[in-house]
């Protein structure tokens, strides 16, 4: 694994496929956590874990840093997938379909890292930040809230809770890879 | 043991490789090179096309079957950002929902064969069929604008038992019905080529048949969705037997609510997410339930349980409405279970499930190995089974199971 600092909206960018490695890695921890607090059967985990990378780099192009940090674009696109599944009943693989990826046929060693992978403790990862980071990142990736909401309620612009947001995130990254 | 996120990170990466080759770029460039005079030609049809009645012509071509094989040959992966379902096989299947409180159709389709296509596939849950709703179901394929880009593809729509045909573009193609639909309604099955538009269903009088929808792309697409690339469509009309067009003007049911339970047996949220505190249980009061015997390893993680029991109206088709639904485990294989009654008339004699067939030595069982689906007859009832680890273990939990109840005067 590579330890590499570019920015995910470079990375995204490039269009290598070493870059698109790089922010796999990146965001793979916190994507499966996520995902694992909401989906308990650790094959549908996978299945939306990956669908959620083939779609992101599919439209890797859209992704608009101005927009909020990488993080909270995936898990938006996560959490439209696990909407989407709970209508359906079952994942979406339209963009791993159109982008030719052979299925990944799971077995029962297999499941038990998924399951322990998507049981990371978001909230232990969480807990080492600062209080006003914390907050941040829980109201905004968790809870959906939008900036101007959290601009309004705490009387500071929102160029400062995207700061805060953001930095939480990072520090939330490094703890989740340490983890992994 | 293989870590399967390596795994996945491998097939990125991989897929990231075809797709460096065709970049966005390229790509939009050449659908703006072609994109001048077709917009002529689908202007010219915006204008006379029509939803009129036309006379189903002799030249209507028949369907395709609901399993067959795509033309032209299976070709490895090439690193220059395509796919194609050309030369696979492909299997249409339709199964009854499970859901509690509601009816209607799911509609997969899969494709086989010895290349890196095998074993993907799409799926939609579907409706039903009605007077204002001719095509409940299908799969149409992947959007055009990133879909299959070499050979054609498959496009399937089911529809009601008065859809004679149906018209996309200047094709007409004739229905069919088949043991593995619902009993009296039919499917239309076709090619396209890659690069057609993408067939819609739907139509509503008034709309244009054909038509554009805006996508974000390229490098830089910006967020004004007025700026971005158009990509055309075209509606796939049914068409009744003297050719008029039928409408949709179809709404969604008013459905029973169904009541969640979750077993503390279930594999919980893990995180700072608050533990389940709703129902352990399905409800006492629940108009169907459902027993287990001598199965040890069995275990019902969660479902739902309705009520009372709202019949369905205009309804065209064979149509299935669960009473009951469950979620069990077995050797960590999920089966997913429902308990079917007729939806118009629930209690009255049960039609057939659509492609499943007796099983040998297993009296009132049938099975649909193709949907991964076995059911059992229960009086007026179809104890359905979906899931597991093949039909041996659909069996086995099929024996299991009991309706303990079913309480119709709701």
């Amino acid at each position: 694994m590579r330890s590499d600092r570019s920015s995910d909206a470079r990375l995204l960018a490039s269009g290598k496929p070493t870059d698109f490695g790089v922010f796999y890695d990146r965001h793979l921890g916190a994507v499966t956590a996520f995902v694992g607090r909401r989906v308990r059967q650790p094959e549908v985990i996978f299945d939306l874990v990956a669908e959620t990378f083939a779609r992101a780099l599919e439209h890797r192009t859209h992704y608009e840093a101005a927009r909020g940090p990488a993080i909270g674009w995936l898990i938006g696109i996560a959490r439209n997938l696990i909407m989407d599944a709970g209508r359906r009943g079952q994942v979406e693989a339209a963009s791993r379909v159109r982008l030719g990826m052979a299925p990944v046929e799971l077995e029962d060693e297999q499941l038990e890292l998924i399951a322990e992978r998507g049981a990371i403790d978001l909230a232990s990862a969480l807990a080492s930040l600062p209080a006003e980071q914390r907050d941040m990142v829980i109201r905004r990736v968790v809870l959906d809230e939008p900036y101007t909401a959290l601009a309004a309620d705490l009387r500071c612009s929102e160029q400062v809770v995207r700061k805060r947001v953001s930095r939480g995130l990072a520090a939330l990254r490094a703890t989740l890879g340490e983890e992994r | 043991m293989t870590d399967p996120f390596a795994v996945l990170r491998s097939e990125l990466m991989t897929a990231a490789r075809r797709t460096e080759v065709t970049s966005p770029h390229r790509r939009w460039d050449w659908l703006r090179g072609r994109s001048r005079p077709l917009s002529v030609v689908i202007a010219a049809l915006v204008i006379c096309g029509s939803a009129t009645a036309a006379v189903l012509s002799l030249t209507a071509s028949s369907s395709q079957p609901l399993t067959g094989r795509v033309p032209g040959t299976i070709r490895d992966s090439r690193p220059n950002g395509t796919y194609s379902v050309a030369g696979y096989r492909y299997r249409i299947v339709v199964t009854p929902s499970l859901a509690a409180g509601q009816a209607g159709w799911n509609t997969g389709i899969q494709y086989i064969g010895r290349g890196p296509q095998s074993g993907t596939g799409e799926a939609s849950g579907g409706t039903y069929a009605t007077a204002s709703n001719p095509i409940f179901g299908g799969t149409g394929g992947a959007f055009a604008s990133s879909g299959a880009r070499r050979g054609d593809r498959v496009v399937d729509v089911i529809t009601g038992p008065q859809v004679a045909a149906v018209r996309i573009g200047n094709r007409t193609i004739r229905t069919f019905a088949s043991t593995e639909l619902p009993a009296g309604d039919r499917a239309a099955v076709f090619f396209i080529p890659a690069g057609s538009p993408q067939p819609t269903v739907g139509w509503r009088p008034g709309e244009p048949i054909h038509f554009y929808v805006r996508l974000p792309s390229g490098p830089h697409p910006g967020s004004d969705p007025r700026k971005w690339p158009k990509f055309p469509t075209v509606a796939v009309l049914p068409l009744d037997a003297s050719g008029n067009v039928l409408a949709t003007t179809f709404e969604y049911p008013d459905t029973a609510f169904a009541f969640f339970w979750q077993s503390p047996k279930a594999i919980t949220p893990s995180n700072e997410e608050a533990p389940y505190r709703g129902p352990t249980h399905p409800r006492p009061d629940g108009i169907c339930q459902l027993s287990q015997h001598g199965l040890p390893g069995l275990t019902p993680v969660w479902g739902h349980t309705i009520l009372r029991i709202k019949p369905v109206k205009g309804s065209l088709g064979e149509l299935f409405l669960s009473c009951v639904d469950a979620e069990y485990y077995l050797h960590g294989w999920p089966l997913a279970t429902g308990v079917l009654l007729d939806a118009r008339r629930p209690g009255q004699v049960l039609g057939t499930l659509p492609g499943a067939q007796p099983v040998p030595g297993v009296p009132g069982a049938v099975d649909f190995p193709a949907a991964q689906l076995s059911a059992r007859r229960a009086g007026n009832a179809w104890l359905v089974i979906r899931g597991g680890s093949g039909t041996r273990q659909r069996l086995r939990v099929l024996e299991a199971l009991r309706i303990s109840r079913l309480d119709l005067r709701r």
